[in-house]
Formats: C-alpha cells, sequence, structure tokens
C-alpha cells in the first residue's frame, strides 16, 4: 500500500522533477535559467496541442461519419489514422491566393493573429498538480480578456477580404461571439465564487478532497451543474462550433470569413479554432469537473493528475462533436434570441442560486440548499423556456422519421 | 530577480509601442486601419499596467476595452459610409486643433487628479517585473486587495456606477424598442404567423 502511494506519487510528478532538476543545474546562469524556465514551460504546448488537432480532426471526421452511416477515411494508414497528415501536406503546397482588391497586409495578419490567443489560452490552464505554464493569479479573467482577441481577428479577416460573404461572415461571427461571451463568463462566476480566487490552479485546489476525491467537484451541486451545462453550450457557441456555426454557414455564406483564404492561412484558421476548443474545455474542465483532481482511494491515486485533465477535456471534445452529428444549426434571430433572452438570464439567476446555496451550506444546511436551489432553477428554466420559445403553430408531429 | 535593466527595456518597448500606436491611431486615414491601431492601443495599455504590478487591472483592461469596446468601435466604423473602399478618408478630417485642445485639457485634469494623490511619488522609480518565475513568491498578487478597496472603501461610488450602467442598459432597451400602435388594418406581425 505504501509502496502504490508512493509510485503513484512519484508518476504524478514525474515532468515537475525533471523540470525542478534541469532547472537547478542552471543556476549558475540566472538569464540562461529564466530563457530556460520559459521555454520549457510552454514548448510542449506548441508540440503537443497541434498534434493532438490532427488527431482529433481525424476523429471527427470518423465519428461523424459513423453518425450519418458512413465510413470515413480509411485510405491513408490503418483506419485512415494518418489521413490528418495528408491534408496538412496538401494545405502546406497549396497557393497561397489573396484577392486583388484585398487589404494585404491585414488580409495576413488575421490568420497570425488568430493563433496566439488560443495558444496564450492554453498556457494559462493548469494541466496537473504543480504544472500550470503561466501560473498567474488573475488566471480566469486574464484567460476571456486574451481569448476576445480572437473575435478582432475574425473582424480582420472578413473586412480585409473585401468579399461580401467575407463581410456579412465576420459580422454575424463578431456579434455571436460579443453575445455568448456574456453568459459565458457570467455562467463561470459561481464556480469562480465558490472557490474564492480567480487562479485556475487555486480553482483545482478548491474541488480536491472528499469521497473519493470527486465530492467537492462543483458539477455535484445544483449551480454547479446548471452553470457547466450553460457554459459548455457558450463556449460552443465561442468557439463557432456546431449547431452555432452561422459565420461558416455554407449554404448562405460560402465559408464566411474564411472564403477568400486558401493553403496554410487556411490550416491556421482551422488549427485555432481546435486549440481555442481545447482550451476553452479545459477552462470548463477546471472550473466545474474538479481540474486535475482524479479519483483517489485510500491515498492511491488511480491515475496520475495530468492525465486525468487531458481525459476529461478530451472528453468534452467528444461531446461537441457528438452534438455537430446530432443538432441542426440555428437560425440567426434564433441564435441572439437565445443568447439574450434565455441564456444571460439563467446564467444571473444562477449567480444569485449559487449565493443562496453557499449561505446555506455554511450553516450547515446542506438539504435545504439543494432542495432551495433545484426548486428555483427548474421553475425558472421551465417558466423561461416557455415564455421565449412559445409558438403559436401547433406542435407537428413527425411519424416516419 | 533578473536586472532592473531588463525590465526598464521591457518598459520602455512596451511604453513606446503604446505611443506609436496611439500616434497611427490618430493620423492614419484609412478609418479600419486607424481604429485597428486604438486596439493595438487598448492592448498595449494593459501591457503598461501589468509592468506597473497591477496584474488585475491589465486583464481587465483587456477584457474590457479589447473585447468589448474595440467591437464596439468596429461595429461603429462599419456602419460609416463608405468604409469598405479603398479611398475611403476619416469624416474628423480638418478637426485637428479641436483634437489637439481636448487632448492637453483631458491630460491636464488626469496629471492634477494624479499629483493630487497623496500616495503620489511613493511607488517603485523602476517597474516591477510582471513574474519572476525563478523566484516564485517576489510578486504580489493585487485581485484581493483591489476587491476589498472596491466593497470597504469605495462601496457607494461602486454602487453608483452599477446604477449608472443599468440606467444605460434600460434606456438602450427603451430607445430601440418600437412604440407605434399597429394598425386594425395592417398586415400581421409574420413573426407570430397569426392572422
Amino acid at each position: 500500500m505504501e509502496f502504490l502511494v508512493r509510485i503513484t506519487n512519484l508518476l504524478d510528478q514525474v515532468f515537475v522533477i525533471a523540470f525542478e532538476w534541469m532547472r537547478d543545474l542552471l543556476v549558475d546562469w540566472p538569464l540562461i535559467q529564466l530563457l530556460f524556465v520559459l521555454v520549457v514551460a510552454t514548448a510542449p504546448i506548441l508540440m503537443i496541442f497541434p498534434g493532438l488537432m490532427g488527431l482529433t480532426t481525424w476523429v471527427e471526421r470518423k465519428g461523424l461519419a459513423r453518425i450519418q452511416n458512413r465510413l470515413g477515411p480509411n485510405r491513408v494508414g490503418k483506419f485512415g489514422i494518418l489521413q490528418f497528415v495528408a491534408d496538412g501536406l496538401k494545405m502546406l503546397t497549396k497557393e497561397d491566393i489573396v484577392p486583388a482588391e484585398a487589404d494585404r497586409i491585414v488580409h495576413f495578419l488575421a490568420p497570425v493573429i488568430i493563433v496566439i490567443p488560443a495558444l496564450m489560452g492554453l498556457g494559462l490552464l493548469s494541466f496537473g498538480n504543480g504544472m500550470t505554464p503561466i501560473p498567474v493569479d488573475t488566471g480566469v479573467i486574464l484567460f476571456f480578456g486574451i481569448g476576445s482577441l480572437s473575435t478582432l481577428a475574425i473582424f480582420m479577416a472578413g473586412w480585409a477580404s473585401r468579399n461580401k460573404f467575407s463581410v456579412l461572415g465576420a459580422m454575424r461571427s463578431v456579434a455571436q461571439m460579443v453575445s455568448y461571451e456574456l453568459p459565458l463568463v457570467m455562467a463561470s462566476v459561481t464556480a469562480i465564487m465558490a472557490a474564492g480566487t480567480l487562479s485556475m490552479n487555486g480553482l483545482v485546489q478548491a474541488q480536491s478532497g472528499g469521497f473519493l476525491n470527486m465530492a467537492h467537484w462543483h458539477v455535484f451541486t445544483p449551480w454547479g451543474f446548471f452553470g457547466f451545462i450553460l457554459f459548455f453550450i457558450a463556449a460552443l457557441a465561442e468557439t463557432n462550433r456546431s449547431p452555432f456555426d452561422i459565420p461558416e454557414a455554407e449554404s448562405e455564406l460560402v465559408a464566411g470569413h474564411l472564403t477568400e483564404y486558401s493553403g496554410f492561412k487556411y490550416a491556421l484558421f482551422f488549427l485555432a479554432e481546435y486549440i481555442a476548443a481545447f482550451a476553452i474545455f479545459g477552462v470548463a474542465v477546471t472550473l466545474f469537473l474538479g481540474g486535475w483532481n482524479g479519483p483517489e482511494i485510500g491515498g492511491v491515486k488511480l491515475g496520475p493528475s495530468w492525465a486525468w485533465f487531458l481525459l476529461k477535456m478530451y472528453v468534452l471534445v467528444l461531446l461537441m462533436i457528438w452534438a455537430r452529428g446530432t443538432f441542426p444549426r440555428l437560425r440567426v434571430d434564433q441564435l441572439m434570441a437565445f443568447a439574450w433572452k434565455f441564456m444571460l438570464p439563467l446564467a444571473f439567476l444562477n449567480i444569485l442560486v449559487c449565493g443562496l446555496y453557499l449561505w446555506l451550506a455554511s450553516h450547515g444546511l446542506w438539504v435545504a440548499g439543494w432542495i432551495v436551489a433545484l426548486g428555483i432553477l427548474w421553475v425558472s428554466y421551465r417558466s423561461l423556456s416557455e415564455s421565449v420559445f412559445r409558438s403559436n403553430t401547433p406542435r407537428r408531429v413527425y411519424r416516419y422519421a | 530577480m533578473p536586472d532592473p535593466k531588463i525590465q526598464l527595456v521591457l518598459f520602455l518597448g512596451v511604453f513606446f509601442l503604446t505611443v506609436s500606436a496611439g500616434f497611427y491611431a490618430v493620423s492614419l486615414r484609412n478609418l479600419v486601419h486607424a481604429a485597428l491601431f486604438l486596439i493595438l492601443t487598448f492592448a498595449c495599455l494593459g501591457g503598461v499596467f501589468i509592468l506597473l504590478n497591477a496584474d488585475f487591472l491589465g486583464a481587465v483592461q483587456l477584457l474590457v476595452y479589447v473585447g468589448a469596446v474595440a467591437v464596439l468601435v468596429l461595429f461603429a466604423v462599419m456602419l460609416t459610409r463608405n468604409v469598405s473602399l479603398p479611398g475611403a478618408v476619416t469624416p474628423a478630417a480638418g478637426t485637428g486643433l479641436a483634437g489637439v485642445v481636448l487632448a492637453l485639457v483631458v491630460f491636464t485634469c488626469m496629471a492634477a487628479s494624479i499629483f493630487a494623490d497623496p500616495l503620489a511619488g511613493t511607488g517603485p522609480a523602476v517597474p516591477v517585473m510582471v513574474r519572476d518565475r525563478v523566484n516564485a513568491h517576489s510578486f504580489e498578487p493585487t485581485t484581493a486587495g483591489f476587491s476589498r478597496a472596491l466593497i470597504e472603501g469605495h462601496a457607494v461610488a461602486f454602487q453608483i456606477a452599477g446604477l449608472l450602467l443599468t440606467a444605460a442598459l434600460m434606456s438602450a432597451i427603451l430607445l430601440a424598442q418600437d412604440f407605434r400602435k399597429k394598425q386594425p388594418g395592417s398586415p400581421a406581425d409574420p413573426r407570430t404567423g397569426t392572422h
């Protein structure tokens, strides 16, 4: 037993120990040490996540194919697993076309700028116990602040292309991202209130302990579960993923802001979209799903913390792919009404419910907190959905679908 | 703690970028380019805050100005006429003198309020670097102190600002609402689908 505890702790801390050992070797050269620390803390992000993105495109195509009763890519490598390498090479060798009327500098800068917030957001996450590349005290708010840069890049891409589809797509995308940023941030306020900190590492530590090291995860409270669902939906919209992929709706807008991009610039937009999705689901895991806390029995960790974090993050990515294969795309007015009339009031209400729950729980009235919170949330959810989505046409019945 | 010289160089770099971006924002003739430089100025100001050891303020600057105000500016630019044509010029051309006067007035007010503060001149001469990862505890976060000051010392001002924002939001809804009464013979609202 003692041996098991020690070996699992070692496995958990293996990267931290290696990192500290190498850092201490350079103690006599402070400038080199500083550079080493900065590079080694951030370089793994640049190495791992683009590769993970490639694999995810394969997983997505295979998964969607199974949902739609097809086979999906199956020519390159076993089960088509090397398809993304072929796609990447194809992208690299394609001609880079810039429209004659385009604003060349802004057109060039947009795909560069869109990658920056995605990668910087990943750097703020806490990937494991003691494994935060940029451990700042204001982690969550800085994440959202940096993430808002991507709106700007999409606007630049749409405007610089001088194409009506690009401009329309960019306008839609900016409106959508600004609208959904509010419920996103408001949904995360609850977890910040409960943990009493903005730092990613502090948020995770606030959720450790308890039965199986899982009892204190925020998702196992009424406001946490509700907030997690709100956060997940808003995150889908924020990363322009289906069913909120209106900015690039092929049937009406060609490809939105991507219309005039080709070759590797197009690939950069694609990369940024996936990496931003990884990052925002990483924040969802940190806020609500216990971060890198994994199940633990008698001090024996069932797997290292970084593995648990990546696993939870990837499960959310799979959920995103599932949503894409399941839900039809929203209409643009439905999208806005959903954000402002439904998600935002519920997110505000959830903050109040969270405060009430925490106050009751601090007096030891856990059961009362559960009942009150569930009651308020259920009643408001039902009445709001009745009033916002009320339809005067009789409900259609599909008999052969 | 790295050399103070590195911090000074960093600060001067950010400072230079901020000022030059601000200069381009007011002098460029292409409105969208000017707006983009304005946003670069906002982002650099966040960097200045962080270098001045106000990390929370820097993050909020990014969230509010780059995230929200910048998008508002871009929407306003998109709604101006002829902006997407290559020869578009700023409609404010020729108001340079008024701009200079206004800038001087704002600068005087801000400088006066800064020097009226009893804490003026007591801070460190050289800004403290964002974060020194070798000595992990050399940097003190400001979030807790900041929020405590808001709740305890400046609670009334904080609430008044909130009230102002609520009033602004409500008046925006009022402005956007359509108060015209529907005529009896007018076609039905297509959205409700009733006849």
